[in-house]
């Protein structure tokens, strides 16, 4: 299978402090793989190295979309090369709507792939479309990005991005926390919809919970920096049975 | 002798008394701290002639047309019916009435002593006009001041929408603009200071209100090579409302000055004001912003909030605002902040994939709306919004 997304021996300090140590992680076309870890393993960390985020530098080793090297890209390149972040803590954007901000963000993908942009009135009616499949009101969609929104709503309108540009590589940080059991269950379902054949997701947890909705291919447990084990989803269930201490020990 | 008794020529002369000894104030005048003017007394300022090409009108509705600070009647629409125009000579107690408000030392009384004409703008009481009145300053000439002196009387009861567009050319633009609003009269009024980048604009508007009057005044500060946009407003009766909003928008080595004092010397008054500014380059900023309450004015409420987003690390910002209560029962809060575009907002409209010229200017644009929110007439919030979408700002 073609590898989608390879890391190579990434590794990466944020300020003076190095936190990942040589990470190596290959996800395919059609895989979605899990990465799980105790707090301070460096999970965001990668999210946002991945991302392109101002601060986190990459010291050593290379990321690769589709065998092109992201490194030298900024957050905004790799975005429209296909990889997408589902944020642990989407920032509230007062003054700018979500409607605004979307048209924004679909046209720039757009326009980087040659298409026209967006007409307007259908535009509307596939974001309502969309939203709706995840509970999102209209009412949500007239107000200022993330503005107001609730921590259930922050991360089902991340689902809603994710359906709307369409990413070949979703990273979905920590997208589990701060939901009840109901929202869970939409935003998983809303994530399921959209694995397919050729999108690649790399799922990031602290807990097994989101991964029994999200069902992953492959399951890499971080730990110091550095993918201390491999499995398959039983490795989950391990996890969430014994904790991280036994599974570090093991390592 | 108090000015009220006084007859024009008197007051004048007053007024150049007054001015030849305080002169243009320096930075150790309190009020003009962070916008000295001493450096405009190395030359003398002759008046500004009329004769500049007509301009088109940027706003529907009747205009009146004061090219270097003269009122052009020949350029100038008629006025639609409620509204009465007569010279300020004629008018002893209107002209009293400006001289009345304006500080001794305040550069302005060079506009009260040399303005050749002013002009009072009556509005009948009872009045009600939905059409937008334009008044559009233009011309203006290198080394030479426009002084301009309009009073605008609003009768008991009426109802008006004003638009105040400056748009010189070149030279030092001074227009003192009186806003007089009798027992409940209603103003929707906008400024939008678009000099050239060769004029320098020093423009007082002095204001009271009396009982039950409402105005909600909005000022867009954007052109100019140095502008200082100065609003002293009275609250003089019970029960009145006004806000004095503005945003301002700083690029290249511009100076922009928005400075209000707001009086409550009436029980029962309420008083909203959100200044925001946007500061590029080298850009300098001023926000001075007063609010007093005199000891019989109880229950009011008197709300100021001025943001500052700053562009670039060579702009500069200089808020103050002061507070001075003397009554007991009152509600008021003053807020400041200045700060730059949030990192954490622009990576997540970059991680979407949206270049960080454009998320930069959606920020702004955000940014922007809060203050052109303020505008409550619909046809001005529908002008300045234009306005700054054409500029592009961002």
């Amino acid at each position: 299978m073609a590898a989608l997304l390879e890391i190579r021996d990434l590794q990466a300090r944020v300020g003076e402090t190095d936190i990942l140590h040589g990470i190596n992680l290959t996800v395919g076309a059609g895989e979605v793989h899990a990465i799980m870890g105790p707090n301070g393993s460096g999970k965001s960390t990668l999210s946002y190295v991945l991302a392109g985020r101002d601060g986190y530098e990459i010291t050593g080793g290379d990321i690769l979309l589709n065998g092109v090297s992201l490194q030298e890209m900024e957050a905004d390149e790799r975005a429209r090369a296909g990889l997408f972040l589902a944020m642990q803590y989407p920032v509230e954007l007062p003054g700018v709507t979500v409607m605004s901000f979307l048209r924004a963000a679909v046209n720039a993908r757009r326009r980087a792939q040659g298409e026209a942009e967006v007409d307007q009135l259908g535009f509307v009616k596939l974001v309502r479309a969309a939203a709706g499949d995840l509970g999102i009101s209209d009412e949500m969609l007239k107000r200022s990005v993330n503005t107001g929104f609730s921590g259930g709503e922050k991360k089902r309108f991340e689902i809603l991005q994710m359906a709307l540009l369409q990413p070949s590589m979703a990273v979905l940080d920590e997208t589990d926390s701060g939901l009840d059991v109901d929202a869970l269950k939409i935003v998983s379902d809303g994530v399921n919809k959209l694995r397919e054949r050729k999108r690649g997701m790399l799922v990031i947890t602290h807990y097994q919970r989101l991964l029994s909705h999200i069902v992953p291919d492959r399951v890499h447990i971080l730990s110091g920096g550095k993918i201390v084990r491999s499995g398959d989803k039983e490795l989950a269930l391990e996890v969430e049975e014994n904790g991280y201490a036994g599974i570090d020990d093991a390592a | 002798m108090p000015a009220l008794m006084m007859q024009p020529e008197a007051i004048r002369e007053q007024a150049r008394t007054a001015f030849a000894e305080a002169g243009w104030p320096s930075r150790r005048s309190e009020a003009f701290r962070f916008t000295p003017l001493d450096s405009l007394a190395a030359q003398e300022w002759p008046l500004s002639t009329p004769g500049s090409q007509p301009e088109p009108a940027l706003l529907d509705g009747p205009r009146l047309v004061f090219d270097g600070g003269q009122l052009v009647q020949a350029a100038s629409d008629a006025l639609p019916p409620g509204w009465q125009l007569k010279p300020l000579q004629e008018d002893p107690v209107g002209l009293a009435w400006l001289a009345a408000r304006i500080p001794a030392d305040h550069p302005a009384q060079l506009a009260l002593a040399s303005a050749p004409a002013g002009w009072v703008l009556e509005l009948a009481a009872g009045a009600s006009l939905e059409t937008c009145l334009n008044l559009d300053f233009i011309g203006g000439q290198p080394d030479r001041a426009a002084p301009s002196l309009l009073l605008v009387r609003a009768g008991a009861g009426s109802r008006a929408v004003l638009a105040e567009q400056h748009r010189s050319k070149a030279g030092l633009a001074q227009p003192v603009i009186g806003l007089d609003l009798a027992v409940g009269a209603c103003l929707d009024h906008a400024k939008y200071q678009q000099e050239s980048a060769a004029t320098r604009h020093l423009g007082l508007s002095v204001a009271e209100l009396a009982e039950n009057c409402d105005l909600a005044s909005f000022v867009l500060s954007s052109g100019a090579a140095l502008a200082r946009c100065e609003t002293q407003l009275t609250l003089g009766g019970p029960n009145a409302f006004a806000r004095l909003s503005a945003l301002y928008l700083g690029k290249g080595s511009q100076h922009h000055d928005i400075t209000t004092r707001l009086a409550h010397h009436a029980p029962d008054c309420r008083s909203e004001q959100l200044i925001k500014g946007v500061l590029d380059d080298a850009a300098k900023g001023v926000f001075q912003g007063q609010i007093q309450v005199a000891q019989n004015a109880q229950r009011t409420d008197g709300q100021q909030m001025s943001r500052v987003l700053m562009l670039s690390r060579e702009a500069e910002s200089n808020t103050k605002p002061e507070l001075e209560i003397f009554a007991d029962d009152v509600a008021c809060s003053h807020g400041a902040t200045i700060g730059e575009l949030e990192a954490d907002q622009l990576f997540y409209l970059m991680a979407r994939g949206i270049p960080k010229e454009a998320a930069r200017s959606l920020l702004v644009t955000a940014f922007i709306q809060e203050a052109l929110a303020q505008i409550r007439n619909p046809q001005l919030a529908g002008w300045l919004a234009g306005v700054v979408d054409s500029r592009g700002q961002g």
